[in-house]
């Protein structure tokens, strides 16, 4: 056998076993009444963003639009979920707003995981000051206090969704780098007893080959749970006047709701569904990591149930 | 606990703060590269009086000696002045300091208090309705933003049934003192208490239920067991003080950080504390008043992160006499 | 409870069967008895059930745990005791010393204060000051100077946190002490003095003891008799002497023949020439368990069910083909 078939079928090999590895933990997972419910909550949630603009039209989500529309309809009167003070479309609202929501969540955990598993698995490896330089980053990115941070920088840069999902990403990855870290500080023991350095490998094939797949459960449970962060800052952040003017969501449909009144005139079908909304995306997203944190690490399970 | 200990860890403490302070300087540089201009909008001013107004707020000059008189006034607590009110940043943060640690530190009283006891009762008694419902709670509580829950507790008890006030801290107009002033003041400070206790009670109910049951696995329960104890004795002598220790710690550290969760909170309920000033401030942009706010709320962090340091070192008899 | 001695053994243990939450049996009809001042020693591998023994005892066991037969102590039943009756015999008849493990003694307080909890629970008018003296005396039995009396358990090393243990057991005058491998984590020295210790205060005391090991060489001086455990069940009973020197159930032969000079300290009790492990309890052999490791077996032994028959004076032995040598 020549040297070529040996690396390819060694990579086969490889690949079959994280196959079989990734059938063995949805079968897992599949048992989980928790990890299913959240998983097809988040079905539908996706479902529902990206079928937005067939539920309902862009459009009626400019005010100009809604002039012709009653001021402050309750869902009876203009079905599905009444108007706001300018007679737009809570329902639009909240279709297009949750689809905002739901990106920004998604994409400022991107950052957030990948420059923490970034930080975290070259921190892990490398070790040394390297390493101690690092996470002592990480450690006082952890005591500066998140809405603070996230306000001034969002004064700093301006509101709008890119410096939103940027600043709520700058934020979040600490939590992400500790993470990895440990658990790459744990894989190297095994990794330099069994082989890889002794035959020449690089450290950059060493991370890419190795490391990584095998950190990688681990970083997907983690970004499991650090969406609802990311989604709970953003309405956070919206409410407060941060969030993009010109885009709806969730969080901003609660800004425009309390500084229109809503509270005084008891309008609850403008500010009870953003929450919900919120509550639902955040939900399905715990109980989907829960179930996979168990996977991970079976002990949890017989803690928590 | 060695002296050495504790001198090394406040010196720690004190490096963090000083590099905040830092860090401080340039971003707010980053924004406002002309504070003079911000400040007296909206005046015309000439050249000469931009030129003299900038040499006495100390921002001519090169970066560097700017930096310099930054940090010669932080370490007088010299925060600058707000550009909307013209006041003394330290003035208007010390006048709303308090109301805000009231208000945080009743909610943190409280929901300790029923996030231990909840987290107690769930751990004992694993895998009852008790543990399950505990559990959903906490759930429920943890996915909704917490300004959310003031606005419905808002409309519930304070809009429809008219149970409590709807914001500030006292009644507008009134010139009640004593006790009469104290308890107008509790009157408005419950639904935020309210608000700010059930959106933490969770975190501190977990945390105890997995620490409790990390210690309930533990050889010296039996012991206590069989040396004639009652249940109830077993977890509250032995149990309890064992895996309460990580949540004491939680406590301090929380202080530090529910300082600042509160400003949407406040910005609700009208609480004329830190958190309604920062919202205020942002819609200046008040930037001084922003820095400076900046600056107390990691402070503030820090600071709590080493009082739960030092207390953990403290409570643990393993630690403290090591 | 203080009656004259009478001729009803003060500990009698009928057909003890315990299961385990999943399933496992992991005792299976032990029956024993024990006289007032008497001490029996209770030997086998690990997992043959003998500590699960001791927690049955007491009623010990995790919840879930099914246990039936009778542990009748002077005529009661403490299997079917209400619970305040079962708090109140825990510590004042019967006690327990577990093996020192760091986490065996509550880390965040002192030692005083658990000797003291045992004391105020069962004598709740004791004044302070005679909690103090009775303390510092139960220590001072077991060779921990009043220096040390207010330490925490990881401020001592592991023989005198064992000793803490003994002192403990002893705080309300028990008539019966169940030591759980007591020794089993401590050094060849201070193992010796444990025993040492144990011996002086079971005959000063008059105590009945049952003594737990795995260790056959610490049996030999402190207990009168011995049984024999394998699988759940006893296979050898008689005075302790007599077993050692004359052991006529195969397993006790192997286990006699591993016995150590005195002075040369083996730590695993690995019988020499006994091939193959215990059994898993979940999946026992039929008739016999001990018949795929035993020398002597015949077709028989497959399917008898065991049971222990009488093998010389006041000795039993739950074997076919008893007798001396291998």
């Amino acid at each position: 056998m020549s040297t070529a078939q040996v690396t390819v079928s060694g990579r086969r090999v490889t690949w079959q076993r994280r196959r079989r590895a990734l059938a063995a933990a949805w079968r897992q997972f599949r048992h989980s009444v928790p990890g299913m419910i959240g998983l097809v909550a988040l079905l539908l949630i996706v479902a529902m963003a990206l079928a937005a603009p067939l539920l309902a039209d862009e459009s009626d989500l400019r005010a100009i639009n809604a002039v012709d529309n009653p001021r402050w309809a309750t869902p009876s009167e203009f079905p599905p979920l009444g108007t706001d003070n300018f007679g737009r479309s809570v329902w639009a609202q909240f279709v297009w707003g949750s689809r905002i929501s739901l990106l920004v969540g998604l994409a400022a955990t991107a950052i957030a995981i990948v420059v923490g598993a970034a930080v975290g698995i070259s921190a892990g490896f490398f070790g040394g000051w390297f390493s101690a330089v690092l996470m002592r980053i990480t450690e006082w990115f952890l005591v500066i206090p998140f809405l603070p941070l996230a306000i001034v920088l969002a004064a700093v840069l301006g509101p709008s969704v890119q410096n939103i999902i940027l600043v709520i990403g700058i934020t979040s990855w600490p939590v992400t780098a500790r993470v990895v870290r440990a658990q790459v500080l744990s894989l190297k023991e095994r990794l330099y007893v069994e082989r890889s350095r002794a035959l020449g490998a690089s450290s950059r094939h060493l991370m890419s080959r190795h490391v990584l797949p095998n950190v990688s459960p681990l970083i997907l449970a983690n970004l499991t749970l650090t969406v609802p962060v990311a989604i709970l800052s953003e309405t956070t952040l919206s409410f407060l006047g941060l969030g993009d003017p010109t885009r709806a969501s969730l969080g901003k449909m609660l800004e425009e709701a309390y500084s229109a009144g809503a509270v005084t005139r008891n309008a609850w079908w403008y500010y009870l569904p953003p929450g919900l909304g919120v509550m639902a995306i955040v939900l399905a997203f715990v109980l989907i990591g829960q179930a996979l944190e168990e996977i991970l690490d079976p002990r949890l399970k017989e803690r928590r149930s | 606990m060695s002296v050495k200990l504790v001198l090394l860890k406040v010196l720690g403490a004190l490096a963090t703060l000083a590099f905040v302070v830092v860090f401080n300087f340039f971003l707010f540089r980053v924004v406002d590269s002309d504070p003079v201009a911000n400040l007296f909008r909206g005046r015309n001013l000439t050249q000469e009086q931009r030129q003299e107004l900038r040499q006495q707020f100390g921002l001519d000059g090169s970066k560097l000696h700017q930096f310099g008189a930054y940090l010669e006034q932080t370490a007088k607590l010299n925060l600058g002045r707000s550009y909307i009110s013209n006041e003394p940043v330290s003035e208007e943060i010390w006048s709303r300091a308090w109301p805000t640690i009231a208000l945080v530190g009743v909610s943190t009283l409280l929901s300790t208090i029923f996030g231990v006891m909840m987290g107690i009762a769930a751990a004992w008694k694993r895998g009852s309705k008790t543990d399950y419902g505990s559990t959903v709670f906490t759930m429920a509580t943890y996915s909704m933003p917490d300004f959310w829950l003031g606005i419905l507790l808002l409309v519930t008890l304070g809009v429809s049934l008219g149970l409590f006030p709807v914001g500030g801290m006292t009644d507008p107009g009134s010139d009640a003192t004593g006790l009469a002033l104290l308890l107008d003041q509790a009157h408005h400070m419950f639904l935020p208490a309210v608000t700010l206790t059930v959106a933490y009670l969770g975190e501190y109910a977990i945390v105890m239920r997995s620490s409790l049951l990390d210690t309930m696995r533990e050889d010296y329960l039996t012991l206590a067991r069989a040396k004639g104890l009652r249940d109830i004795a077993v977890r509250n002598r032995h149990a309890v003080p064992n895996a309460i220790l990580p949540v004491i710690t939680l406590i301090a550290i929380n202080f530090g950080f529910v300082l600042s969760g509160a400003i949407a909170v406040e910005t609700i309920y009208s609480w004329p504390g830190l958190g309604r000033l920062t919202y205020d401030a942002l819609n200046g942009p008040d930037l001084p008043l922003l820095q400076g706010l900046f600056l107390v709320f990691s402070a503030a962090v820090i600071f709590f992160n080493l009082v739960s340091d030092l207390l953990y070192a403290y409570l643990d008899p393993r630690v403290r006499t090591a | 409870m203080s009656g004259p001695m009478s001729t009803e053994p003060f500990l009698s243990v009928r057909d003890l069967t315990v299961t385990y939450p999943g399933g496992v049996t992991a005792v299976r009809g032990v029956s024993f008895d024990l006289e007032h001042g008497e001490t029996l020693g209770l030997a086998g591998e690990s997992g043959c059930g003998k500590s699960t023994v001791a927690g049955a005892l007491l009623r010990l066991l995790p919840r879930g745990t099914t246990v039936t037969g009778e542990v009748l102590l002077d005529g009661e039943d403490v299997l079917t005791m209400r619970p305040g009756r079962l708090r109140a015999v825990r510590w004042e008849e019967m006690s327990i010393v577990f093996q020192g493990a760091l986490h065996t003694l509550n880390p965040v307080r002192r030692i005083s204060w658990q000797i003291e909890e045992a004391v105020i629970t069962h004598r709740p008018s004791t004044p302070r000051s005679g909690l103090r003296t009775r303390t510092i005396e139960l220590l001072d039995v077991v060779g921990i100077p009043k220096s040390r009396v207010d330490d925490y358990p990881h401020q001592l090393s592991g023989g005198q946190r064992q000793r803490v243990l003994i002192a403990l057991a002893l705080a309300c005058d028990p008539r019966l002490l169940i030591a759980d491998e007591p020794t089993t984590a401590l050094d060849v020295m201070v193992q010796a003095q444990v025993l040492r210790l144990l011996e002086d205060l079971q005959r000063d005391l008059g105590l009945a003891m049952l003594f737990i090991t795995h260790d056959l060489s610490t049996l030999a001086s402190v207990c009168r008799r011995l049984a024999i455990m394998y699988a759940g069940r006893f296979v050898e009973e008689g005075p302790a002497h007599d077993v050692f020197a004359a052991p006529t159930h195969p397993y006790t032969v192997a286990l006699a023949a591993a016995f150590p000079v005195i002075g040369d300290r083996r730590f695993r009790m690995a019988p020499s020439g006994l091939g193959g492990d215990p059994p898993d309890p979940r999946e026992l052999p039929s008739g016999c368990p001990f018949h795929p490791r035993c020398p002597r077996a015949t077709e028989e032994c497959v399917s008898w069910t065991p049971e222990l028959l009488s093998v010389g004076a006041g000795r039993r032995a739950a074997c076919l083909h008893p007798g001396g040598g291998p």
